[in-house]
């Protein structure tokens, strides 16, 4: 039964993931960032070692026969590499393509680094927030809006940017995109991609704060600092963490703040829409999760039990918990596509009234007329929302029936305690 | 048509020495800005999609069709309907006042505007 022993150890793994984020939960705001930045690297070394060469081995030994679970599998693994591969390399062929800085106070701080690596700073006037690209020959690339006689400000992003490069917290950011290739079937490796990748920023914050001790108000570092910036290597950055992305706000998020990844008046309207959407969702949810269940064994007969290798007990598991698992995880998918396209929307609407808050911290005039890569979303970008948004409600029932419940009554309880 | 700033460096090259040839502004503008050959090849590809750049046989050769008139231009009016509401006056105005001209240049442009009349 290999089937039998790669769930095994997706289940061990998923416990992991699971305790990890349990005391993530009561101690993030106690321990050392970096605390968890090494938990996850166990995690992942687990993950893409120990659990993935059975993987792999199923894989082999079912290469022959015509269509299996394992097919999928790789079919995923597969999507997802080139899904990945692709964003990264279109984004990859920009960022080389970006000019040499001619400022004085960028050049002169990067005399006073200590790197073995060569390290450059360059420019472009394709992106809007400062990022990192290259592991060996690392690459700091600022937008060409930055303010560049705003020694601080810069000094600030400039320092936040080597912070990651000499952490090489991109080759950690490369292994949790292909741990979540290989697990991709797995949703608390998606899970633990989102906080990893949270965590990261927040070893880096703390490690930047570090450096300024003493010489500048924490509080203003960090709203300079959770410019959230983007690395070349993940695509997936969920970038609602540090700043509250619901909607058209802006704001940056504090310490208590964070956990929940939104302002606080913000919650209140959120929690507004759940309550709508709960109803919906769960209802859905229920009704899918009913069907699979009642009619798993019909469709098993059907399909033929020659092909299903598992007895009945064990397939009508395995037939609800699948669409489940793969259901729930086109939810992220449509939302991300939501988040990117509302954020932008909305982004314009600020720029052209000035009030981004972010822009203004780092001195950044974005071109509102270009929008990031030169993709702006118009008429056929909401009603795409739309579809999607209509498309989620769908097809992630199942999904909110367990994550919406608990996000509800974290939201409400949080609004509760704000209040009182 | 808008130029990014990565079109305008191979453009800018182009303006200044007439027709290239691609290689030779690979080579150049490794020298100069550190770019691959397959980068410099892919920003002038874009160029000529664009229909800023025109390739020529043999040897790639490219042929730059816009000027960098066209360019300016295209640049100022942007800036003049962006922040002066299309009000091409009110830039000339507010360049004369922020003392960005010397005095020179206010006589050079007296003149361009007593020629125009």
């Amino acid at each position: 039964m290999v089937h039998m022993s790669v769930l095994q150890m997706s289940i061990s793994a998923a416990v992991l993931i699971l305790t990890i984020v349990i005391i993530r939960s009561f101690t993030i705001h106690k321990l050392p960032k970096i605390t968890f930045v090494i938990l996850w690297a166990v995690v992942l070394f687990c993950l893409l070692i120990l659990f993935s060469i059975p993987l792999f081995n199923a894989a082999l030994q079912i290469a022959g026969s015509v269509f299996t679970i394992t097919t999928v599998w790789v079919i995923g693994v597969l999507a997802f590499a080139f899904f990945f591969g692709g964003t990264h390399f279109r984004y990859r062929r920009e960022y080389c393509a970006s000019l040499p800085v001619d400022c004085d106070t960028a050049h002169k701080w990067l005399k006073e680094q200590e790197l073995m690596r060569s390290l450059q700073i360059r420019q472009s006037d394709r992106i809007k927030l400062p990022l990192t690209y290259g592991i060996l020959k690392p690459v700091i690339l600022l937008p060409k809006t930055t303010d560049w006689q705003n020694e601080i400000s810069l000094h600030y992003v400039l320092t936040h940017e080597l912070v990651h490069i000499k952490h090489f917290d991109i080759i950690i950011k490369w292994l949790l995109v292909l741990a979540l290739c290989i697990h991709w079937f797995n949703p608390l490796v998606w899970v633990m991609y989102v906080f990893a990748n949270r965590d990261i920023e927040l070893s880096c914050d703390e490690a930047v704060v570090k450096v300024f001790e003493g010489r500048l108000n924490p509080a203003y570092a960090l709203a300079i600092m959770r410019l959230e910036e983007k690395e070349a290597a993940p695509m997936f950055n969920i970038q609602s963490f540090d700043r509250c992305t619901f909607e058209y706000c802006r704001k940056f998020l504090k310490e208590d703040e964070k956990t929940i990844g939104i302002c606080r008046d913000c919650a209140e309207i959120r929690v507004l829409g759940y309550s709508k959407m709960f109803r919906f969702r769960s209802i859905i949810g229920g009704v899918i999760i009913g069907f699979v269940f009642l009619f798993a064994p019909f469709l098993n007969q059907v399909l033929g039990l020659s092909i299903w290798p598992f007895d009945s007990i064990v397939s009508i598991g395995f037939i609800g918990v699948i669409p489940l698992i793969i259901l729930c995880y086109l939810l992220p998918f449509a939302r991300k596509v939501k988040l990117e396209t509302i954020m932008g929307y909305f982004q314009q609407k600020l720029d052209s009234r000035g009030e981004d808050i972010g822009s203004l911290a780092l001195g950044i005039q974005p071109d509102s007329a270009r929008g990031r890569f030169g993709a702006s979303p118009d008429v056929y970008g909401r009603v795409g929302i739309t579809v999607i948004e209509l498309f989620a409600s769908f097809i992630s029932g199942p999904f909110f029936f367990v994550y919406g419940i608990y996000k509800y009554r974290q939201l409400t309880a949080y609004i509760k305690g704000y209040r009182s | 048509m808008k130029l990014f700033d990565a079109e305008l460096k191979i453009m800018e090259i182009l303006w200044k020495e007439g027709d290239l040839t691609a290689k030779y502004i690979a080579e150049i503008l490794n020298k100069q800005i550190g770019w691959s050959k397959t980068t410099t090849y892919t920003m002038i590809k874009r160029c000529i999609d664009k229909g800023a750049i025109e390739r020529r046989e043999p040897n790639f050769i490219c042929h730059p069709l816009v000027t960098i008139n066209d360019a300016r231009e295209y640049e100022t009016t942007e800036l003049i309907n962006k922040m002066y509401n299309g009000a091409a006056d009110q830039l000339v105005a507010s360049m004369l006042g922020s003392q960005l001209l010397s005095k020179e240049e206010i006589e050079r442009l007296k003149q361009v505007i007593r020629d125009l009349e």
